[in-house]
């Protein structure tokens, strides 16, 4: 029988699959935080199917112009893809924010059934790459080569260190942007800088491990940490390292009970979060 | 019409008097408004330092397109706006309603972010930001209050905490978004008496906003109304000489 101490053992079969969605728990939770925060959060559901709809389309077309399936060329073809197409998607809805009338949580409505639809379309229309996307959807990081892992390590490694370097500038700017543009006299846009670190982490981690892994590190973590902590600076690392445990502990289950990793660790933070609201239920009734 | 603002406290020794001071913020028959529709138009307006100054005038009047054009958040439409201080040196003081209670922050944060503008991205807080931080909240009377959650405050407190924030900006002008409104009678003297202070002791130029009339003209005789896209002084001050 596995035993967690297998599971984190550096030469386990599945450590690479483990250190990257460890990665991905660690740092989704940040950027998630900061659309929580702004009260974006379904941004963080829309780009990850934005982002995979770009896999599928790049599928799509590799199959069309003849390459054959599971060379390297395909995958990053497919990392660029969710790449542009997550950053496109995002500068599109950015702009329709601003000029357009209108409300925007039915434009990412709109547009997450539309990318949904597209993703499946193009499923259909390349049939060689179905598999390759059922599992990206899954959020099966199983995978996970050693290549892969670096690349999500070096790429994670710059997200991460912007948001902790100009952790005050992307907090005041998203807590009251009125006086962020004065402090700095309007010369940068950190609304900006922030989105394009969530464009990155999306767009490379849906690559990794599929839309429904990223949306829930992103979400899941801080609503759990936004209930327990008492400051900004504890909301943060509690939801990083909330992240981690739901990462360690999903991976776990996952391989004990041979359950898809995705959904495991979705499944357990949804339960984290209802045992922390129950908790702190009790105790306010304790105290009354 | 010119509402150029008149000096009614008596400035302390050595400085030069208010009227002599070069304006801090000055309008010039400026037509203010949002996408070229204007809002007011003939906008005559100076604010010196050590000057406090209220403006009144029911909601959707104009207030906040006034602050919003001197915060350089807005362009004048016509006429000029000439500002004698860097933006990192007007403290901003937005009603706290005006703030998202979705983040678990606490006072002692909140007013640190006044600080901000002085610190390099990586660097941590430093001893003299920490004291700045200490003088800021007692100056408040909210020292007791930092490790509190902001939204768990009541309205009162949070809008002192919001002027304490804008004071650790080291500011030559504070300028408050409705400071009075939704606090009960208690905190409306404390912040009443912390702008009067701030005005006459630090040489803070004051302009804050009240739908109120009645209300600002016990905090300041120098109150400007504006109305149906128009600024002018309001009762009692139409006489003065500037």
């Amino acid at each position: 029988m596995v035993s967690i101490f297998d599971v984190i053992n550096p030469s386990f079969l599945l450590f690479p699959a483990l250190a990257g969605s460890a990665i991905l728990a660690f740092v989704c939770p940040l950027v998630g935080a900061h659309l929580l925060l702004r009260r974006r959060v379904f941004l963080g559901l829309t780009l990850p199917q934005v982002a995979a709809c770009g896999v599928a389309f790049t599928f799509w077309l590799s199959h069309a112009m003849g390459f054959s399936h599971g060379t390297g060329g395909e995958r990053f073809l497919a990392t660029m893809g969710s790449l542009v197409f997550t950053l496109v998607g995002m500068g599109l809805l950015a702009h329709l924010d601003r000029h357009a009338t209108g409300s925007s949580e039915g434009r990412l409505a709109a547009a997450y059934a539309f990318a949904s639809a597209l993703t499946i379309l193009f499923v259909v229309f390349n049939p060689a790459g179905e598999l390759e996307i059922l599992n990206l959807l899954k959020g099966e990081v199983i995978s996970l080569s050693i290549e892969e892992l670096k690349l999500l390590g070096i790429v994670f490694a710059v997200i991460y260190l912007g948001l902790v370097l100009f952790r005050r500038e992307f907090l005041l700017n998203s807590f009251d942007g009125d006086l962020s543009f004065l402090l700095t006299s309007g010369r940068v846009q950190w609304s900006f800088w922030l989105y394009v670190l969530c464009g990155f982490s999306i767009a490379i981690g849906v690559i990794m491990a599929g839309p429904l892994l990223v949306f829930g590190f992103m979400v899941l973590p801080p609503l759990i940490s936004r209930a327990l902590a008492r400051g900004m600076s504890s909301f943060f690392v509690l939801s990083s390292l909330l992240g981690l445990v739901t990462a360690l502990g999903g991976f776990y289950f996952s391989v004990r009970l041979d359950l898809p990793l995705g959904p495991t660790d979705v499944a357990l933070g949804c339960i984290l979060i209802f045992l922390t609201y129950v908790i702190q239920w009790s105790l306010r009734k304790l105290q009354a | 019409m010119k509402i150029d603002v008149p000096p009614s406290h008596a400035a302390g020794s050595g400085r030069p008097s208010m009227n002599e001071a070069l304006p801090l913020i000055s309008l010039r028959s400026a037509m203010l408004g949002y996408d070229g529709a204007p809002v007011l138009d003939e906008v005559e307006l100076s604010i010196r330092p050590g000057e406090l100054i209220a403006i009144a005038g029911p909601n959707g009047s104009g207030k906040t397109t006034l602050f919003r054009t001197i915060l350089g958040f807005l362009p004048v439409l016509s006429g000029t706006l000439a500002r004698n201080c860097a933006l990192s040196e007007i403290g901003y003081v937005p009603q706290s309603a005006a703030l998202d209670s979705a983040f678990p922050i606490t006072a002692r944060e909140v007013v640190e972010m006044g600080g901000y503008g002085r610190l390099k991205p990586y660097q941590g807080l430093p001893a003299s930001e920490k004291k700045r931080l200490e003088n800021a909240l007692q100056q408040v009377g909210l020292s007791h209050l930092g490790a509190r959650l902001f939204f768990s405050l009541s309205g009162g407190q949070r809008q002192r905490i919001l002027i304490a924030r804008a004071l650790m900006v080291g500011p030559r002008i504070l300028i408050l978004d409705e400071p009075l409104a939704g606090c009960d009678p208690e905190s409306q003297k404390a912040i009443s008496d912390l702008l009067v202070q701030l005005s006459r002791e630090q040489d803070i130029a004051v302009f804050f906003s009240s739908h109120d009339l009645r209300m600002v003209q016990s905090v300041t005789t120098k109150v400007l109304r504006v109305d149906g896209g128009r600024v002018s002084w309001a009762e009692g001050e139409t006489e003065h000489p500037w």
